[in-house]
Parts: C-alpha cells; sequence; structure tokens
C-alpha cells in the first residue's frame, strides 16, 4: 500500500481526467461499483476491467503499477474464490475479476483526484468529527510515515535491523511502534495548541464549489453509464449479445482514448 | 496480515446495506457518547492515532504481513473514538483500493470490534498482569475475536447464496426439473465454508501472534515512557 505514490499521481497529473470534475469522477467511479455489484457475467467483467485500465493508460498513470496495488484485496477473493470453487471455476473467476476491477476503479479515482477534493465532497454528507477527522488523518499520516522512515533508516544503519534474525527485529520495529504512538501523541497535543492561536473553532473542513462539467468529463462518464447498462440488460434480459456489444463498446473505447493519447502526445 | 478486507461486489447488498446501517448507528452513538469531551482537542488525536493505524498498515514486520495496531489505538483513545477511528482509516484504505467500499460498513464493525475488544481486554488483565503481558493477551484475544466476526460475515452472506436461490426453489416447486435440482444443489454446495474458516484461521494466527508481539512491546515501551496514555482510555 502505498499512499504516498497514489497522492503524488493525483496531484501532479495533468491529464483530461485529472482536469475533469470531482462529482463526475466520483459518479463515474459508483457506475463502475454498480457495474461489479450488478455483474454475474465473466465477460461483462472483463470488459469492465479492461475499461477501467484503458483510462487508467489515458490517464497517463503507470498502469502495471496501478495493477500491482489493485491485487491487495487479492488475499480475500482468492480464499473466498476457491471456497466457492466447488460449483465450477465460473463463480470463483467472477469473484476474482469482481473485487480486481472495483479496487482498480477506487485506484483510479484516486489517483486523478486531490484526496482533499475527494473528502471536501464526501465530507458534505459526514458528521463534522468524521469529515475533519479524515483530513487530519490525512496530513498526519505523511509526517507519521516520515517519522517511521527515518527510524526504521538509522535502526538499519545502527544493526537492528538484520536478515534471518526475526524476533530481534520485531522487537525492535515494535519498540519504533511504540516510539511512533508516544510521537503521535505529542504531536496532535502540540497541533491542537498551534491550531488553536491560529483560531481554530472546531472547524476544519471547508466545502468547496463543485467544479463545473466540461468535454473532458464525458468519455470516463459514458464509457462508465455504458458498461452499468449493458451489466442490468445481461441481469434482466440474459446473456443475449452481450459480446457483441461489449466489444463494440470497448473497441470505440479504445480507439477513442487511443488517439487522445497520440494527440495529446504529438 | 491479521484480519481480511472485504472486497466490493462480493457479499449480498442486504448484507453491506445492514452493514453500512449498523455502522452509521454506532457512529452515531459513539458520537452522543462523546458529546461530553472537547472533541476540538480530540480531532487532532482522533487524525493522528487512525495515521498511525495506517502506517502500521503500510509497514511489513515479517514479509506479506502487516499489523493493524488497531488494539493500542482502542487503547490510548478508549472504545467510543474508536469506532469513528475505524471508519476513517476504512474510508481511506477502500479509496485506494484495499477494502470495499461499499464494505466500509462491516470492515468498520469488524477493526471497530477489534480496537474496542482490545481496550476491555486490556481494562480487565492489566489488574492481573504487566502492562506488555496484559496487551500481547489482549491483542491476540481482540484478533480472535475480530476474525470470527469476519468468518460470521462470510458465513451469513453464503446463507444469503440459499436465499438468493429461492429463485431456484420457486422453479423447482413449479416445475421440478433434474435442470432446477441440479441448480439449487449446486447453489448450495457451492461454498465451502469450513475451507475457507480453515484458511482464514490459518493465515490470521500467524498474523495474530506477530500483532500480539508487537502489541506486547510496545505497550510496554509506552508504559515505560509515558505511561498515562495507555491509562486514560482516550479520557
Amino acid at each position: 500500500m502505498d499512499i504516498s505514490k497514489i497522492d503524488y499521481w493525483a496531484t501532479s497529473g495533468t491529464s483530461f481526467l485529472h482536469r475533469a470534475a470531482v462529482v463526475s469522477k466520483l459518479l463515474a467511479t459508483a457506475f463502475v461499483i454498480a457495474g461489479v455489484i450488478l455483474a454475474g457475467d465473466v465477460a461483462v467483467l472483463a470488459g469492465l476491467y479492461l475499461m477501467v485500465m484503458v483510462t487508467v493508460r489515458a490517464a497517463r498513470l503507470p498502469l502495471v503499477k496501478v495493477m500491482l496495488i489493485s491485487l491487495f484485496p487479492g488475499l480475500f477473493a482468492v480464499l473466498y474464490a476457491i471456497s466457492q470453487a466447488g460449483a465450477g471455476w465460473t463463480l470463483p473467476a467472477v469473484i476474482i475479476m469482481k473485487a480486481l476491477t472495483a479496487a482498480s476503479a477506487m485506484i483510479l479515482l484516486i489517483s486523478t483526484t486531490p484526496y482533499t477534493s475527494v473528502v471536501g465532497f464526501m465530507g458534505r454528507l459526514m458528521p463534522r468529527v468524521v469529515a475533519d477527522g479524515l483530513f487530519m488523518t490525512y496530513r498526519s499520516f505523511f509526517i507519521l510515515l516520515e517519522l517511521m522512515d527515518h527510524f526504521l533508516k538509522a535502526l538499519k544503519l545502527r544493526g537492528g535491523f538484520q536478515p534471518h534474525r526475526l524476533i530481534r527485529n520485531a522487537r525492535n520495529v515494535a519498540a519504533g511502534v511504540g516510539m511512533l504512538f508516544i510521537r503521535a501523541f505529542d504531536k496532535s497535543q502540540r497541533l491542537y495548541d498551534v491550531m488553536s492561536i491560529r483560531g481554530y473553532s472546531g472547524r476544519l473542513a471547508a466545502t468547496r464549489r463543485l467544479d463545473g462539467f466540461g468535454a473532458r468529463d464525458l468519455p470516463y462518464l459514458l464509457a462508465a453509464f455504458t458498461f452499468l447498462t449493458i451489466a442490468i440488460y445481461v441481469r434482466v434480459y440474459g446473456q443475449g449479445a452481450r459480446v457483441m456489444a461489449l466489444t463494440f463498446v470497448l473497441a470505440v473505447y479504445v480507439i477513442g482514448m487511443e488517439a487522445h493519447r497520440v494527440w495529446k502526445r504529438s | 496480515m491479521s484480519h481480511l478486507h472485504i472486497p466490493d461486489g462480493l457479499l449480498p447488498v442486504w448484507l453491506w446495506v445492514t452493514g453500512l446501517a449498523l455502522a452509521m448507528a454506532a457512529v452515531l452513538l459513539s458520537l452522543y457518547m462523546v458529546r461530553k469531551m472537547d472533541l476540538r482537542k480530540k480531532v487532532p488525536l482522533l487524525g493522528m492515532m487512525s495515521a498511525v493505524m495506517l502506517v502500521g498498515m503500510s509497514l511489513e514486520v515479517v514479509p506479506t504481513y502487516h499489523v493493524n495496531l488497531s488494539i493500542i489505538t482502542g487503547i490510548v483513545i478508549g472504545p467510543w473514538l474508536m469506532i469513528i477511528a475505524s471508519l476513517i482509516v476504512n474510508l481511506l484504505l477502500a479509496l485506494v483500493g484495499h477494502g470495499g467500499i461499499t464494505v466500509v460498513g462491516l470492515n468498520t464493525l469488524v477493526i471497530g470490534a477489534e480496537g474496542i475488544m482490545g481496550y476491555v481486554f486490556f481494562t480487565v488483565l492489566r489488574k492481573l498482569f504487566k502492562p506488555g503481558l496484559a496487551a500481547g493477551l489482549s491483542a491476540f484475544g481482540a484478533l480472535f475475536f475480530s476474525t470470527c466476526l469476519m468468518l460470521l460475515v462470510v458465513f451469513i452472506s453464503n446463507i444469503n447464496l440459499g436465499a438468493d436461490s429461492l429463485h431456484e426453489v420457486r422453479e423447482l416447486i413449479g416445475s421440478p426439473t433434474a435442470d432446477s435440482v441440479a441448480a439449487l444443489l449446486r447453489l448450495q454446495k457451492g461454498f465451502n465454508f469450513r475451507f475457507f474458516a480453515y484458511a482464514a484461521i490459518l493465515l490470521g494466527s500467524i498474523g495474530w501472534v506477530i500483532e500480539a508481539f508487537v502489541t506486547a512491546a510496545a505497550v510496554r515501551f509506552i508504559s515505560l515512557v509515558k505511561p498515562d496514555m495507555i491509562s486514560r482510555g482516550g479520557r
């Protein structure tokens, strides 16, 4: 899990998706997740996954790295899938595809949208303490990660982290964790003092005005909506002409996105 | 890995909607219980402690295994703030694809229960043992509890597979054919819960031991350097 890398992609990217409105990206992600929930067909899920991956490429994100990060929820999915293998291998394949597609869509969202924008929008729907806690957590995460990184570096330099000495390593890391808790506790009090001096009155998260929609919002939003429609159609009316529809939609989307990439590069 | 994060799309809709409703109720109850605290002061602490949990989850103590630090967090901030911290951590994790966004409610309940049970066990055990040992035993017990809770969720979702097969049952009653009987049997026998439970407990138990060890050593360190941190229980 590399949150700092994802944050860098989100804030430094300049693709059409990075510039798209937060609402449109959230809506498109919701369509993909809804498609994942509704789809029970490997072909539909594979189509959805490919569509997300094509968008990842079009957003100029590192495809392999995004794919690797999306494997994190894999362990639960793999165990769950193997447990379902009694009914054949279609269901396990569906389960793994569902987990991968949903995770990829979430990573695509957060890799193209700064965290503050996503939480700023979500904060409208949450109690203030939770919304403020989300902001504070994200801010604190990088401070503490750096602190832990320095601690681990110092530990390695002083010979406290050696191969094949698992118990000793774990004990040293645990002392670091204890230190991390103490530093975090102290920092939270210090942070409160600093914020109080600056006029903190118990409200952190400011609601931003929503961005307007534009042409850059349409490709991903329309593709996600089309795939959701196909997933609903297949669920309601059976499989019918799904392969043809999927191939057509995917082909149009891939050609469009690649043409956009080439045009932007030239 | 001392617990598993459930991804999107695997559990039936009614189950994750119930999970979201229960988590929302738990968060509202927590907010009610902490209403007398100075929340302005608690928000920075909540953020820092949630961030510590995230740092723990990005730290591989042994290859492929990370710690949660939910038990120490529960001990430091107390059970009510732990529920809110659990929601914050799960929302953040869901945004980076580590656990599903639709199952944030269920994952919040599982990790929240882990922290709360850790706090409860520690409160009881510290009267009998030294803080380090009490924390280690609490961590092991709390992780066992949260794994059982996760298995219960999976077991209930499996029952739902039976409920989903109501359509099959109706078809079977309406026109009993060999195909509809086979489809029903496939749905009922498809899920091997015993395998799933054994695998989760086998893999999880390694994580429980690692987390218990790290928790014990960290709490021992804290009890020596800043003992008031673990004696206040979030107050």
